[in-house]
Protein backbone atom coordinates (compact mmCIF):
# COMPACT_ATOMS: atom_id res chain seq x y z
CA UNK A 1 0.00 0.00 0.00
CA UNK A 2 1.11 3.55 -1.21
CA UNK A 3 1.29 5.79 2.22
CA UNK A 4 0.91 9.92 1.32
CA UNK A 5 3.36 11.55 3.99
CA UNK A 6 0.80 13.59 5.96
CA UNK A 7 3.00 16.07 6.66
CA UNK A 8 3.47 17.43 3.09
CA UNK A 9 -0.06 16.36 2.37
CA UNK A 10 -2.00 18.90 4.35
CA UNK A 11 -2.65 21.46 1.68
CA UNK A 12 -0.74 24.44 2.99
CA UNK A 13 2.34 22.59 3.87
CA UNK A 14 2.30 21.61 0.76
CA UNK A 15 2.37 24.41 -1.21
CA UNK A 16 4.70 26.15 1.48
CA UNK A 17 7.21 22.92 -0.05
CA UNK A 18 6.13 23.60 -3.41
CA UNK A 19 7.26 27.33 -3.02
CA UNK A 20 10.30 26.37 -1.64
CA UNK A 21 11.23 24.03 -4.20
CA UNK A 22 11.18 27.08 -6.55
CA UNK A 23 13.65 29.27 -4.86
CA UNK A 24 16.77 29.62 -3.15
CA UNK A 25 15.42 30.75 0.59
CA UNK A 26 11.83 32.71 1.05
CA UNK A 27 11.09 34.38 4.29
CA UNK A 28 8.59 34.64 6.71
CA UNK A 29 6.74 37.30 5.21
CA UNK A 30 6.30 36.51 1.44
CA UNK A 31 5.26 33.32 2.59
CA UNK A 32 2.67 35.05 4.67
CA UNK A 33 1.44 37.24 2.05
CA UNK A 34 1.73 34.85 -0.45
CA UNK A 35 -0.32 31.50 0.93
CA UNK A 36 -2.82 34.50 2.85
CA UNK A 37 -2.94 32.37 6.09
CA UNK A 38 -2.47 33.96 9.23
CA UNK A 39 0.54 34.07 11.44
CA UNK A 40 -0.27 31.70 13.71
CA UNK A 41 -1.27 28.98 11.28
CA UNK A 42 1.85 29.83 8.97
CA UNK A 43 4.01 29.68 12.28
CA UNK A 44 2.31 26.26 12.81
CA UNK A 45 2.71 24.80 9.78
CA UNK A 46 6.42 25.59 9.19
CA UNK A 47 7.44 24.45 12.69
CA UNK A 48 6.48 21.04 11.89
CA UNK A 49 8.16 21.33 8.56
CA UNK A 50 10.78 22.21 10.39
CA UNK A 51 10.48 19.37 13.47
CA UNK A 52 10.03 16.87 10.24
CA UNK A 53 13.88 18.26 8.86
CA UNK A 54 11.87 19.34 5.38
CA UNK A 55 13.17 23.23 6.24
CA UNK A 56 16.07 25.26 7.88
CA UNK A 57 15.34 28.29 9.76
CA UNK A 58 18.19 30.73 9.01
CA UNK A 59 17.40 33.79 11.89
CA UNK A 60 19.21 36.96 11.25
CA UNK A 61 18.75 40.71 11.85
CA UNK A 62 18.18 43.31 9.52
CA UNK A 63 19.27 46.07 11.47
CA UNK A 64 17.78 45.27 14.39
CA UNK A 65 14.72 43.90 13.47
CA UNK A 66 14.82 40.08 13.12
CA UNK A 67 14.33 38.42 9.73
CA UNK A 68 13.33 34.79 9.10
CA UNK A 69 14.39 32.85 5.91
CA UNK A 70 13.74 29.68 5.16
CA UNK A 71 14.62 26.91 2.05
CA UNK A 72 14.33 23.56 2.05
CA UNK A 73 16.77 20.57 3.14
CA UNK A 74 17.63 18.02 1.11
CA UNK A 75 15.37 15.77 3.48
CA UNK A 76 12.75 17.92 2.34
CA UNK A 77 13.34 18.00 -1.48
CA UNK A 78 13.51 14.20 -1.16
CA UNK A 79 10.28 13.63 0.66
CA UNK A 80 8.23 16.10 -2.09
CA UNK A 81 9.52 13.81 -4.58
CA UNK A 82 8.37 11.38 -3.38
CA UNK A 83 5.36 12.55 -2.29
CA UNK A 84 4.15 13.14 -5.67
CA UNK A 85 5.71 9.50 -6.98
CA UNK A 86 3.05 8.11 -4.08
CA UNK A 87 0.42 10.08 -5.60
CA UNK A 88 1.31 8.75 -9.17
CA UNK A 89 1.19 5.10 -7.95
CA UNK A 90 -2.27 6.50 -5.89
CA UNK A 91 -3.73 7.47 -9.48
CA UNK A 92 -2.58 4.82 -11.31
CA UNK A 93 -4.19 2.08 -8.66
CA UNK A 94 -7.06 4.28 -8.27
CA UNK A 95 -7.24 3.63 -12.67
CA UNK A 96 -6.94 0.28 -12.76
CA UNK B 1 -4.82 4.52 1.83
CA UNK B 2 -6.58 7.90 0.04
CA UNK B 3 -8.05 7.85 -3.08
CA UNK B 4 -6.88 10.00 -6.07
CA UNK B 5 -10.10 12.33 -6.31
CA UNK B 6 -9.06 12.52 -1.93
CA UNK B 7 -5.54 12.97 -2.05
CA UNK B 8 -6.50 16.14 -5.09
CA UNK B 9 -8.92 17.55 -2.82
CA UNK B 10 -7.57 20.74 -1.54
CA UNK B 11 -4.34 20.32 -2.94
CA UNK B 12 -4.81 20.91 -6.92
CA UNK B 13 -3.64 19.03 -9.55
CA UNK B 14 0.26 17.97 -10.00
CA UNK B 15 0.37 20.77 -12.98
CA UNK B 16 -0.45 23.37 -11.01
CA UNK B 17 1.96 22.59 -7.99
CA UNK B 18 4.83 22.48 -10.40
CA UNK B 19 3.85 25.82 -11.75
CA UNK B 20 3.40 27.06 -8.56
CA UNK B 21 7.17 25.82 -8.13
CA UNK B 22 7.98 27.41 -11.63
CA UNK B 23 6.44 30.65 -11.49
CA UNK B 24 8.29 31.34 -7.67
CA UNK B 25 11.47 31.12 -9.22
CA UNK B 26 10.16 33.19 -12.07
CA UNK B 27 9.26 35.63 -9.74
CA UNK B 28 12.20 34.93 -7.45
CA UNK B 29 14.23 35.60 -10.28
CA UNK B 30 12.82 38.88 -11.70
CA UNK B 31 12.85 40.46 -7.98
CA UNK B 32 15.83 42.65 -9.28
CA UNK B 33 14.44 44.16 -11.83
CA UNK B 34 12.90 47.18 -9.92
CA UNK B 35 16.33 48.01 -8.56
CA UNK B 36 18.03 46.95 -11.40
CA UNK B 37 15.99 50.00 -13.22
CA UNK B 38 17.16 52.68 -11.01
CA UNK B 39 20.62 50.91 -10.85
CA UNK B 40 20.36 51.45 -14.57
CA UNK B 41 19.18 54.99 -14.67
CA UNK B 42 22.23 56.43 -12.39
CA UNK B 43 24.60 54.17 -14.23
CA UNK B 44 23.52 56.03 -17.65
CA UNK B 45 23.60 59.60 -15.42
CA UNK B 46 27.19 58.73 -14.29
CA UNK B 47 28.05 57.99 -18.04
CA UNK B 48 26.53 61.17 -18.47
CA UNK B 49 28.64 62.90 -15.83
CA UNK B 50 31.67 61.26 -17.63
CA UNK B 51 30.38 61.92 -21.46
CA UNK B 52 30.04 65.57 -21.08
CA UNK B 53 33.07 66.76 -19.32
CA UNK B 54 34.68 64.70 -21.69
CA UNK B 55 32.98 66.48 -24.38
CA UNK B 56 33.75 69.97 -22.80
CA UNK B 57 37.34 69.17 -22.26
CA UNK B 58 38.33 68.77 -25.79
CA UNK B 59 36.58 72.05 -26.63
CA UNK B 60 38.38 74.26 -23.37
CA UNK B 61 42.01 72.55 -24.48
CA UNK B 62 41.18 73.47 -28.47
CA UNK B 63 40.22 76.59 -27.14
CA UNK B 64 43.42 77.26 -25.08
CA UNK B 65 41.08 77.68 -22.24
CA UNK B 66 43.17 76.08 -19.36
CA UNK B 67 41.33 76.68 -16.53
CA UNK B 68 37.92 75.46 -17.87
CA UNK B 69 39.88 72.14 -19.47
CA UNK B 70 40.90 71.06 -15.78
CA UNK B 71 38.25 71.79 -14.06
CA UNK B 72 36.59 69.38 -16.62
CA UNK B 73 39.05 66.90 -15.82
CA UNK B 74 38.61 67.43 -12.48
CA UNK B 75 34.79 66.87 -13.22
CA UNK B 76 35.63 63.77 -15.01
CA UNK B 77 38.14 62.10 -12.59
CA UNK B 78 35.09 62.82 -10.21
CA UNK B 79 32.76 61.27 -12.37
CA UNK B 80 35.10 58.32 -13.16
CA UNK B 81 35.38 57.56 -9.14
CA UNK B 82 32.01 57.64 -8.45
CA UNK B 83 31.38 54.90 -11.42
CA UNK B 84 34.01 52.91 -10.01
CA UNK B 85 32.30 53.18 -6.35
CA UNK B 86 28.97 52.68 -7.78
CA UNK B 87 30.12 49.06 -9.37
CA UNK B 88 32.08 48.21 -6.36
CA UNK B 89 29.21 49.11 -4.10
CA UNK B 90 26.10 49.18 -6.26
CA UNK B 91 25.32 45.88 -5.18
CA UNK B 92 24.69 46.75 -1.41
CA UNK B 93 22.78 49.86 -2.56
CA UNK B 94 20.49 47.53 -4.56
CA UNK B 95 19.29 45.39 -1.74
CA UNK B 96 18.66 48.45 -0.10
CA UNK B 97 16.37 49.79 -2.94
CA UNK B 98 15.24 46.28 -3.17
CA UNK B 99 13.95 46.33 0.49
CA UNK B 100 12.20 49.65 -0.22
CA UNK B 101 10.60 47.62 -3.34
CA UNK B 102 9.50 45.02 -2.25
CA UNK B 103 9.47 45.38 1.57
CA UNK B 104 5.45 44.83 1.97
CA UNK B 105 5.73 41.36 -0.52
CA UNK B 106 8.85 39.85 1.53
CA UNK B 107 11.28 38.56 0.48
CA UNK B 108 12.17 35.27 -2.28
CA UNK B 109 15.45 34.83 -3.46
CA UNK B 110 17.60 32.23 -6.12
CA UNK B 111 20.60 31.16 -5.60
CA UNK B 112 23.04 33.43 -6.72
CA UNK B 113 26.05 32.01 -9.09
CA UNK B 114 29.87 31.47 -7.97
CA UNK B 115 30.54 34.16 -11.12
CA UNK B 116 28.17 36.79 -10.11
CA UNK B 117 29.72 37.24 -7.10
CA UNK B 118 32.90 37.85 -8.72
CA UNK B 119 33.32 41.72 -9.42
CA UNK B 120 36.41 41.97 -11.06
CA UNK B 121 34.91 41.33 -14.57
CA UNK B 122 32.09 43.55 -13.94
CA UNK B 123 34.77 46.69 -12.85
CA UNK B 124 36.78 45.50 -15.80
CA UNK B 125 33.92 45.30 -18.57
CA UNK B 126 32.75 48.89 -16.92
CA UNK B 127 36.51 50.31 -17.12
CA UNK B 128 36.62 49.18 -20.66
CA UNK B 129 33.20 50.57 -21.56
CA UNK B 130 33.71 53.79 -19.91
CA UNK B 131 37.17 54.10 -21.71
CA UNK B 132 35.79 53.68 -24.93
CA UNK B 133 33.04 56.04 -24.02
CA UNK B 134 35.82 58.92 -23.55
CA UNK B 135 37.91 57.53 -25.76
CA UNK B 136 34.66 58.37 -28.61
CA UNK B 137 34.20 61.53 -26.99
CA UNK B 138 37.95 62.59 -27.41
CA UNK B 139 38.24 61.50 -30.76
CA UNK B 140 35.53 63.73 -31.93
CA UNK B 141 33.83 60.51 -34.28
CA UNK B 142 31.10 61.93 -36.88
CA UNK B 143 28.54 62.44 -35.30
CA UNK B 144 26.36 61.15 -38.04
CA UNK B 145 27.46 57.55 -36.68
CA UNK B 146 27.35 58.03 -33.29
CA UNK B 147 25.03 55.85 -32.64
CA UNK B 148 26.97 53.00 -34.92
CA UNK B 149 30.16 53.17 -33.83
CA UNK B 150 28.81 53.37 -29.90
CA UNK B 151 27.18 49.90 -31.11
CA UNK B 152 30.38 48.43 -31.47
CA UNK B 153 31.59 48.41 -27.93
CA UNK B 154 28.13 49.30 -26.25
CA UNK B 155 26.03 45.54 -27.68
CA UNK B 156 28.96 43.82 -26.26
CA UNK B 157 29.09 45.44 -22.91
CA UNK B 158 25.15 45.21 -22.58
CA UNK B 159 25.74 41.38 -23.33
CA UNK B 160 27.74 40.93 -20.47
CA UNK B 161 26.23 42.80 -18.57
CA UNK B 162 22.46 40.75 -19.18
CA UNK B 163 24.47 37.79 -18.75
CA UNK B 164 26.06 38.59 -16.01
CA UNK B 165 22.85 39.79 -14.13
CA UNK B 166 21.27 36.96 -15.76
CA UNK B 167 19.53 35.16 -12.44
CA UNK B 168 18.18 38.38 -10.98
CA UNK B 169 16.91 40.29 -14.60
CA UNK B 170 16.39 37.01 -17.14
CA UNK B 171 18.38 36.28 -20.18
CA UNK B 172 14.97 38.55 -22.10
CA UNK B 173 16.79 41.71 -21.35
CA UNK B 174 19.12 40.21 -24.16
CA UNK B 175 16.54 41.93 -26.82
CA UNK B 176 18.35 45.07 -25.13
CA UNK B 177 21.34 44.97 -27.13
CA UNK B 178 19.64 43.31 -30.41
CA UNK B 179 17.67 46.76 -30.07
CA UNK B 180 20.41 48.82 -29.80
CA UNK B 181 22.00 46.91 -32.70
CA UNK B 182 18.90 46.98 -34.84
CA UNK B 183 19.02 51.06 -34.13
CA UNK B 184 22.68 50.98 -35.21
CA UNK B 185 21.92 49.17 -37.82
CA UNK B 186 19.25 51.33 -39.22
CA UNK B 187 20.84 54.22 -38.91
CA UNK B 188 23.21 53.27 -41.08
CA UNK B 189 20.73 52.08 -43.55
CA UNK B 190 19.21 55.62 -43.57
CA UNK B 191 16.33 54.90 -41.73
CA UNK B 192 15.65 58.08 -40.74
CA UNK B 193 15.61 57.77 -36.95
CA UNK B 194 18.50 60.22 -36.28
CA UNK B 195 18.59 63.09 -33.60
CA UNK B 196 20.32 65.88 -35.01
CA UNK B 197 21.46 69.29 -34.30
CA UNK B 198 22.52 70.37 -30.91
CA UNK B 199 20.00 67.49 -30.09
CA UNK B 200 22.61 64.64 -31.83
CA UNK B 201 23.74 63.42 -28.27
CA UNK B 202 20.65 61.75 -27.90
CA UNK B 203 21.71 59.59 -30.41
CA UNK B 204 23.15 57.31 -28.25
CA UNK B 205 21.62 58.02 -24.80
CA UNK B 206 18.25 57.56 -25.95
CA UNK B 207 18.77 54.14 -27.49
CA UNK B 208 20.85 52.95 -24.48
CA UNK B 209 18.87 54.14 -21.97
CA UNK B 210 15.34 53.82 -23.38
CA UNK B 211 15.68 50.30 -25.16
CA UNK B 212 17.04 49.51 -21.43
CA UNK B 213 14.29 51.08 -19.59
CA UNK B 214 11.19 49.85 -21.66
CA UNK B 215 12.59 46.32 -21.28
CA UNK B 216 13.14 46.84 -17.33
CA UNK B 217 9.72 48.28 -17.11
CA UNK B 218 8.43 44.99 -19.01
CA UNK B 219 10.18 42.75 -17.11
CA UNK B 220 8.56 44.36 -13.80
CA UNK B 221 4.89 44.37 -15.05
CA UNK B 222 5.83 40.44 -15.90
CA UNK B 223 6.66 40.05 -12.59
CA UNK B 224 3.98 42.22 -11.15
CA UNK B 225 2.07 39.35 -13.25
CA UNK B 226 3.74 36.66 -12.07
CA UNK B 227 3.20 37.18 -7.98
CA UNK B 228 -0.50 37.49 -9.40
CA UNK B 229 -0.62 34.41 -10.46
CA UNK B 230 1.20 32.89 -7.84
CA UNK B 231 -0.94 34.04 -4.97
CA UNK B 232 -4.13 33.12 -7.21
CA UNK B 233 -2.66 29.58 -7.07
CA UNK B 234 -1.01 28.91 -4.03
CA UNK B 235 -4.18 30.82 -2.08
CA UNK B 236 -5.40 27.86 0.77
CA UNK B 237 -8.97 27.14 1.01
CA UNK B 238 -9.61 28.03 4.53
CA UNK B 239 -11.50 24.34 4.57
CA UNK B 240 -7.95 23.15 4.04
CA UNK B 241 -6.63 24.54 6.56
CA UNK B 242 -4.62 23.27 10.24
CA UNK B 243 -7.18 25.25 11.95
CA UNK B 244 -9.67 22.45 11.26
CA UNK B 245 -7.51 19.78 11.83
CA UNK B 246 -6.52 17.56 8.90
CA UNK B 247 -3.10 16.12 9.18
CA UNK B 248 -1.87 19.06 11.77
Amino acid sequence: MTELDRTIHEPARLRILTILSGVDKADFKFLLTTLRLTRGNLSSHMARLEDAGYVKVIKSFNGKIPHTDYRMTKVGQKAITEYWTSLDEIRTLNKN
Amino acid sequence: MKTSTESEKGHGKAEEMQEIAKLAHSYAEGRRIGPFLVYWVVFILLCAAIGLPSHFAGGAYLAGNMVGFWLCIAALVLAVGAAVWFAVRGDRWMERTAERLYGREGRATVAVPQTRRNKKWFTVALVLFLGCIIASVILDLPTEYMQPISAIYTVPFLVFLVAWNRREIGLGMLLWPGLYAAHAILIVAGAPIRFSGEWESLNMLIPIAGYGLLLGLIGYAVNRLTLRKLKKLTRVDPAGGPANGEGN
